[in-house]
Formats: C-alpha cells, sequence, structure tokens
C-alpha cells in the first residue's frame, strides 16, 4: 500500500472527519475521530501508510495502516474512506519514535493495539513485568541473560559461550483478541558467526524457561532491526518474549527491544 | 527433519508432488497432527495473511488453534511414554 496522503496537523480540512493532535494529557472535549497522539513534540504533519515513510520531516506522525483495527474510521464527512490505524511513529532526531495513540469513538477512547512494552513502560498489570529466564536451546544450557532497562528501550544479552536464554513476560498473556505480535528491534547482536541459526527469536511462548526452541508457539528470526511481526492468529495465550543464544565468536547474542505490541 | 510446505505455507509430513521440502529442526520432537497444524515461511519468502499483513520468514505459525496442536502433542508423548 502506497502514502495515502499528507496533511498539515490538525487536519479536519473540508471534507475530512478525523483531527490529530499532540500533547502528553488526553484532550477533555474530544470530537468524533480525534486522534490524540501522546507526545511533547509538535506534528508538523502526518501519513496514513502501511509501509515507512521516505524522506520525512521532524515532528512528522506515521500513522501505519493495515487490514484491520479496533479504531477503524471513515476519514471523510461524505463518501466513505476507511483507515484502519494500527501504529503510530514519529519523526524525531532522524528516528522512527513509537508513540501511542488513541481515537475518540462513540464517546470513549479507543486504544489502536495493546502494548506490552514501549519507550521504558513494561505495562506490568498486563505483562507483570519483563525479566530474564534461563532457558536451553537445542543442547545449550540455559543462563539467565543479563537485561538492562534504560528509559526507552530494554536490552537483553548472553555473553557465555553456548549459553542460552529468554528476556519474557511474567504472565502469560491472553492473545485471543489479537492477530498479530509485533517486535521493533532497535539493536540487534546474532550469537554467532552465521546469523540464521544463531540470530535471537522472537514470539510466543508456552512457558517461561524450559527449552525455548521446543516451547516457542509461534516465533520469527530476528535478523534485522525495525519491526518484526508474528501471526498469532490461532494462538489464544502464552508468554511474550525472545530467545537468545551466543555461540561463538561475536563476543554476545543480544537484543534491544523499544516497543512489543498486538493488534 | 525434512517437511513440506504448500503453496500457502502450511505444512504436510509427506509430498504430495507440489510441495516445497525444507530440513528444520523446528518441529523436531513434534507429533504429525501438530506439524501439520502449522505454517512455515521460510528465510526471503513473505506470507500475506489474508487480511493483507506482510509475514517475513523465517517464521512459524499455528494455522489450526494452538490449543487443539498441544492436545494432539501431549497424546502423542503419552502414547510415546506408555511405550516403554
Amino acid at each position: 500500500m502506497s502514502e495515502v496522503f499528507i496533511t498539515r496537523r490538525g487536519g479536519g480540512g473540508a471534507g475530512l472527519d478525523f483531527k490529530i493532535v499532540n500533547g502528553t494529557t488526553q484532550p477533555t472535549s474530544p470530537g468524533e475521530n480525534t486522534i490524540w497522539v501522546n507526545t511533547p513534540t509538535e506534528i508538523t504533519g502526518y501519513v496514513f501508510s502501511a509501509t515507512q515513510p521516505e524522506s520525512p520531516t521532524a515532528g512528522t506522525v506515521w500513522i501505519s495502516t493495515g487490514a484491520s483495527s479496533h479504531a477503524a474510521f471513515n476519514a471523510m464527512k461524505k463518501n466513505g474512506l476507511w483507515v484502519y490505524p494500527q501504529a503510530c511513529y514519529q519523526y524525531i532526531n532522524d528516528t522512527w519514535t513509537t508513540k501511542t495513540a488513541k481515537t475518540y469513538q462513540d464517546g470513549t477512547w479507543v486504544d489502536w493495539i495493546t502494548y506490552l512494552y514501549a519507550m521504558g513502560n513494561e505495562y506490568k498489570s498486563l505483562t507483570g513485568g519483563w525479566s530474564g529466564a534461563s532457558a536451553g536451546f537445542g543442547e545449550a544450557i540455559g543462563s539467565v541473560p543479563t537485561v538492562t532497562k534504560g528509559a526507552t528501550t530494554i536490552t537483553a544479552e548472553i555473553t557465555t559461550r553456548y549459553k542460552s536464554g529468554q528476556l519474557i513476560t511474567a504472565n502469560s498473556i491472553d492473545l485471543s483478541a489479537y492477530n498479530t505480535l509485533s517486535f521493533n528491534v532497535a539493536i540487534l547482536v546474532a550469537g554467532g558467526e552465521d546469523e540464521d541459526d544463531y540470530c535471537p527469536w522472537v514470539g510466543v511462548f508456552s512457558q517461561r524457561g524450559g527449552r525455548y526452541n521446543s516451547t516457542a508457539i509461534a516465533r520469527a528470526f530476528a535478523t534485522t532491526t525495525g519491526i518484526i511481526d508474528v501471526d498469532i492468529s490461532n494462538v489464544a495465550a502464552g508468554y511474550v518474549g525472545v530467545g537468545l543464544y551466543y555461540n561463538n565468536n561475536v563476543g554476545k547474542s543480544s537484543i534491544t527491544l523499544s516497543a512489543v505490541y498486538c493488534s | 527433519m525434512t517437511v513440506y510446505f504448500d503453496l500457502e505455507y502450511k505444512c504436510h509430513v509427506s509430498n504430495d508432488g507440489t510441495m516445497t521440502a525444507v530440513d528444520t529442526d523446528a518441529f523436531d520432537g513434534k507429533c504429525d497432527a501438530y506439524i501439520e497444524g502449522y505454517r512455515f515461511v521460510p528465510e526471503g519468502e513473505i506470507w500475506v495473511r489474508e487480511d493483507g499483513v506482510l509475514f517475513s520468514g523465517e517464521m512459524i505459525a499455528p494455522w489450526k488453534p494452538w490449543n487443539e496442536l498441544d492436545v494432539a502433542q501431549r497424546e502423542y508423548e503419552r502414547e510415546q511414554i506408555a511405550q516403554y
């Protein structure tokens, strides 16, 4: 899907039936289809697109769209132009930064997606928090990864050769209302020279610990930074996380996440 | 082990002549019913779900309800234990 349109902050122009606003406090008297982007940074423009926009200017908001959304809306006052927002990013300091967004519909604020981790927030009421767990991988012995919790990211790494482990939620998450699990990977170090064999796994596991190659319910290889999606349309529940294995020669297996969410 | 996937990336334990073979350890120890409830999207390929969402390989995910696959797998494991 190509870019739909770009317009200036405020939207709501002739024919448009929505408005995009920024701020760190939820608006108190919103109109129908007000989209609130939780950001202190001025929105200089916005793009609705399924793919990352090219050549953005500072402050641009990218509303990632798909074929389904909890907050679908008709963007036009007349005729129909249905939009399915899924995630929100703002271009700040030459980087697309994850932002939470909500839409005011039928008298209530509707979440677009459910975050499990975003920009330092572990959403503990849902996840129970994120922590390292000892988990084997094949014949590798489990070891608890070193977990570093930063202001905007969370990092897990294994630095002992032939060891493996997980960064994973404390709780099993009810995923029955969602179809896609997404991991926004900021930094990545595969745990060996053959990246395919030793790259981190991102996905849903049936338990914390065990052998994560056996307990993985749905997973993808994390071989690049950026957003990695996993199909969870047939997964009712599980522990969400990452599996790491360090084999040789590169010093560690490591992953840094800026966001994890369900849609 | 070798598994086979069809045009929808659904896994099969035998090839009907139209499928692609892949050597993977993703399903080691799993019974046939479990394996055949999964999709395997190889690295370098992209599966488009019916709602238009794209998934890049390598990715494995169940296309049948995982709870049903888990029941089948546990029964298989009980049968394996009972043999001994």
